[in-house]
């Protein structure tokens, strides 16, 4: 159970929350409590002052010319139900699969996810590969972070004590995307996850990026320049282009992640094949 | 600290606790044994070791002053693999033994050495089971509070309340008249909720101390402490061209962990008691050795050692008939014991009865076992890896362990009040199986009234006759055997009374639909004749028994002791059985196993309820297809446990099983009142072994086999890549 004499903060302004952040002697952002409740209640984390951000009207949905800002509220279970074209489609599919029940898809958030910054979670490579800007607010200002400076390491970012992340920014929602994921089981965290996304280059191709997450501390985004060259789309047929995926998302893991689920080695072989499967549902949408 | 009621050290405890007596001793088989605290001093055997307690006004106060406790560990050399613990040179968990063998258990029958050397072919292997265990939903919780008469009460979820209040008073040192042990309702008992814990006089004491209640509840992560069924089978198999097994060697290492006074060691007994299974094996050398390590020790796991033997023997057979270009169902009928045979001795059991192959015929047919073979071969033109699997358990059942307080007999009160209503107090308690309406139901037979008037009371240890509660899947057999024994006596006193009210001869009487009726059509309801014997009595001439009420013990007749002319005796009564057949597919790219089909059979005898068999027996194979893919209870290089929630000790969820075919083939002990056999553990072993031979199975196109459990995704791919490197 939770050990500490715990005070519970409701702020109404960003400002209040960082400012709450910054006195407190162990501060943490309460989100949906998905992550953060289990915790405290193991003992894993004694916060003194947890600061609930949903009063700070983070919960929206917005849309910015071709890309969607995404508030730090927001809940999967909001993803899956915003409207058609209102959201990258990689979201959808990622927010479908994220299982534990209605209970974590209704409170759990995307922004949470990110902040939390585990490994084997499904949002943070979905952040890298869509290109995704991370807004953070602290009492000295905001910072606008690229997704793949945000996260610095396993079960860490670059937030500061006294910051939130309040907003996720996504370029461009009409992105064609793929996205497989790994799992030993249905209880299991993805073991691998893989957001391939197509955007297109306006001239009829297409300009690939492949997020690969829970493979290593944080997730990497793979070079498939390469694939793009031909400006023919995905030949994944041919044996060439699949090992050139394998070989170019395998040098990128140097260093797989190793829990007490997978070893490394293991992420690191099934990677290129969780890589490859979501890019030929990447190239489906872009076929169909 | 804030809330800090009282706080107590190992040395402070020793003045109000004597060891915890053991579940069972081991030192009573064997020769070995030692002693364990309620907290424990100067020295841990393993991480999560409790030594210190605190009281505290509410839990997070307890646990935030907890936190703050600094304990001065200086390390110790430590041992936590098996293999590493029997070196010369491994550190010795208990001196005075000299090594780090608990005990050895041997069984063999026949001449080994000769059969192995005129057999037509030989095989040998190894297979690795992990550490895990049965995660019930709720975890062990105790309260303990001493009256002004000095009377200590204590609630706890346990299966066995009797001899945990006869071992709390060792422990305590109170006399046994003083303690009341109330046991809860069970939403999973599985052996977890064996006793022998240090928390249970721990508990006491701190009552003791405050002058208060006090409770404890198990945490998740302190309930993933207790381990089992972590063992290694090294076996060599000789067999004939057409299938015959003529002999198995198998030399079993179970890493039991740090021992404690729990019952798990035992397992290790089960594992090689349980050979040769189903199969008619004249000739096996079995020897199985319970070694202690630094890890967390372990308590009892459904299955009980009987899914390690059935995993082992089942791979075996599986070998065989991949060896002879055989199917596996054909190997398994070619040896399997035959119903004409029974009662066949092994080295230490006497199966009762059986008929395996109608067991398997039945399996074969609901699992469409030819249309698998047909899809399986399809998917392998596919490039597809479909495995089908096929497997046998023989699981004993109802163990009687003289020596200590384990017995395979129990004993039931049955009262019937003056409103014909009737009590049943039973020793025999529900792990949540619901084995009082089963019970309920027999009582209910015997007097002929519906079972809503019949209650059955458990678990209250001043309200109950003395029992040994729930173990062995034996609670039905004894607890509802004693209660009919009982019922008849209860019955033939209420058809004395009947008969003098209707003046018919008692033997006259039927006892139906609530009606107690004569012959002629005369009839008075049970209750009528109920209120009589109690209003009545002795006022009417010859109505001379004025109670209604009896106590009987029972056990069923094939627990044997005494060792007969060869030296065989069968501690355990009744052997249930059951075939199972699945289908699974392998991803090749990432070794992830998926379950397609699961179909099975089983006879556990005479049939009392049902529903509950239904359900004891999908739960058992849905914890075997756990056990055999998913669940594992790590350590880290350091020593240290890993899995403390169930992100990290994968369970199945309904979207990882397939729908589960189940059928039921009645076959009655010849030894048991009922007929019935145990219900409860059985599927669990063979759900284990039949995913392991599917999976196997379905890695064969790639020349690949894996025999280290859990047949997880990496598992399963590192056994593929040692394949694609030979």
């Amino acid at each position: 159970v939770i050990r500490t004499n715990l005070r519970y903060h409701a702020p109404t302004s960003v400002a209040e929350a960082c400012h709450i952040l910054a006195e407190a002697t162990e501060g943490a952002v309460l989100g949906g409590g998905t992550m953060l409740v289990p915790r405290m209640v193991h003992g894993e984390r004694n916060v003194t002052d947890a600061v609930h951000i949903r009063g700070l009207g983070l919960d929206t949905i917005q849309r910015t010319g071709d890309g969607v800002d995404i508030g730090a509220g927001v809940t999967y279970t909001q993803v899956l139900e915003a409207p058609a074209g209102s959201v990258p489609a990689l979201l959808t599919t990622m927010a479908r699969g994220i299982t534990g029940g209605a209970q974590i898809r209704n409170q759990g958030t995307l922004a949470g996810s990110a902040s939390y910054a585990n490994p084997s979670s499904d949002v943070p490579a979905c952040l890298v590969a869509l290109d995704a800007t991370l807004h953070v607010h602290g009492t000295d200002g905001h910072r606008a972070l690229p997704a793949a400076k945000f996260f610095r390491g396993p079960f860490r970012t670059d937030l500061r004590r006294d910051e939130i992340l309040t907003r996720l920014s996504i370029p461009d929602v009409g992105v064609r995307s793929g996205y497989s994921k790994l799992k030993l089981s249905e209880s299991s965290w993805p073991i691998v996850t893989a957001a391939a996304v197509a955007e297109s280059r306006g001239d009829g191709g297409w300009r690939y990026r492949l997020g690969i997450g829970g493979a290593s501390a944080v997730p990497v985004l793979v070079d498939l320049a390469a694939l793009g060259e031909s400006g023919h789309g995905l030949a994944l047929d041919d044996g060439r282009t699949a090992s050139l995926v394998r070989a170019a998302v395998e040098e990128e893991l140097a260093e797989p992640w190793s829990d007490e689920l997978a070893p490394g080695h293991y992420r690191r072989q099934v990677a290129g094949p969780v890589a490859l499967r979501a890019l030929a549902l990447l190239k489906k949408e872009i076929d169909a | 600290m804030p809330g800090v009621v009282t706080t107590l050290t190992g040395d402070q405890a020793l003045s109000h606790s004597g060891p915890v007596p053991h579940y069972f001793d081991p030192a009573v088989p064997g020769d070995r044994t030692a002693e364990f605290r309620c907290l424990a001093v100067e020295k841990v055997l393993y991480v999560g070791q409790p030594v210190a307690a605190v009281v505290a006004e509410t839990l997070n106060q307890a646990e935030a002053a907890l936190a703050q406790i600094e304990v001065d560990y200086e390390v110790l050399p430590f041992v936590t693999d098996e293999d590493a613990a029997l070196e010369d040179d491994a550190p010795v968990l208990f001196h005075e033994w000299g090594d780090n063998v608990l005990i050895r258990s041997a069984f063999a029958e026949g001449d080994v050495d000769a059969a192995f050397a005129s057999a037509a072919h030989r095989l040998q292997d190894e297979i690795r089971i992990q550490r895990y265990q049965t995660a019930p939903m709720e975890t062990r919780g105790y309260i303990a509070t001493w009256g002004l008469d000095g009377v200590l009460t204590f609630y706890g979820s346990s299966q066995n309340p009797h001899p945990l209040r006869s071992n709390l008073a060792t422990a305590l040192g109170v006399p046994e008249t003083k303690i009341r042990v109330v046991a809860a309702r069970l939403g999973g008992g599985f052996g977890h909720k064996f006793h022998g814990y240090p928390e249970e006089p721990l508990v006491c004491v701190l009552s003791k101390a405050t002058g208060r209640p006090v409770q404890w509840l198990e945490t998740r992560a302190e309930a993933m402490l207790v381990g089992a069924r972590e063992m290694v089978h090294r076996f060599e198999v000789a067999f004939e061209d057409d299938g015959e097994i003529v002999a198995i060697r198998d030399r079993i290492r179970a890493n039991i962990g740090a021992l404690g006074s729990m019952a798990g060691w035992g397992m290790s007994f089960v594992a090689g008691m349980a050979f040769p299974g189903p199969y008619r094996v004249k000739h096996y050398d079995v020897e199985s050795i319970a070694v202690v390590t630094n890890k967390a020790p372990w308590n009892g796991a459904r299955g009980y050692g009987k899914e390690s033997a059935a995993l082992a023997i089942e791979r075996m057979v599986d070998m065989v008939a991949q060896s002879l270009g055989m199917d596996p169902v054909a190997v398994r009928r070619r040896n399997f014991i035959k119903s004409h045979e029974f009662p066949y001795w092994t080295a230490a059991k006497r199966l009762d009865s059986g008929n395996y192959d109608g067991v398997m015929d039945k399996v074969v047919a609901l699992a469409g076992y030819e249309d698998r073979r047909s899809e399986q071969a399809e998917a392998r033109r596919d490039g597809r890896l479909l495995g089908v699997g096929v497997a046998f358990e023989l699981t004993p059942e109802g163990g009687d362990f003289p020596g200590d307080l384990v017995r395979g007999f129990d004993t039931t009160t049955v009262r019937v009040d003056p409103s014909g209503d009737v009590r049943v107090l039973t020793g025999v308690t529900s792990p949540g199986t619901g084995n009082e309406t089963g019970i309920a139901q027999v009582v209910a037979r015997e007097f002929g009234i519906s079972v809503d008037k019949v209650a059955v009371f458990q678990g209250d240890t001043d309200m109950c006759p003395y029992g040994y509660g729930n173990a062995s899947s034996r609670s039905m057999n004894v607890g509802g055997g004693s209660a009919v024994l009982a019922a008849r006596d209860v019955k033939e006193r209420l058809a004395l009374a009947a008969g003098i009210l209707l003046e018919e001869s008692p033997e006259s009487l039927r006892f139906e639909n609530g009606w107690i009726t004569a012959p002629g059509g005369h009839r008075l309801s049970f209750a009528e004749v109920a209120r009589a014997v109690f209003t009545q009595s002795v006022a009417i001439p010859a109505m001379d028994q004025p109670q209604l009420e009896s106590t009987r013990t029972y056990g069923p007749s094939n627990l044997l002791h005494v060792p007969d002319e060869k030296g065989r005796v069968s501690p355990y009564p009744t052997y249930p059985n059951s075939g199972h057949i699945a289908t699974v597919e392998v991803d090749t790219d990432t070794g992830v196993v998926r379950v397609l089909s699961y179909a099975a059979v089983d006879d556990c005898g005479t049939v009392i309820n049902p529903t509950m068999v239904e359900g004891q027996f999908l739960g058992a194979i849905v914890m075997g297809i756990g056990g055999a893919l998913w669940e594992e209870l790590p350590y880290a290089d350091d020593g240290s446990p890993v899995a403390s929630t169930f992100k990290q000790y994968l369970m199945p969820r309904t979207p990882d099983l397939p729908e589960i075919l189940i059928g039921s083939q009645v076959t009655p002990s010849p030894f048991t009142l009922l007929g019935t056999k145990g219900a409860g553990e059985g599927g669990v072993a063979g759900a284990v072994a039949c995913i392991a031979n599917a999976v196997n199975d379905a890695l064969r196109p790639l020349g690949a086999k894996v025999h280290q459990m859990p047949l997880s995704g990496p598992n399963v791919l590192e056994a593929i890549n040692k394949a694609a490197i030979k």
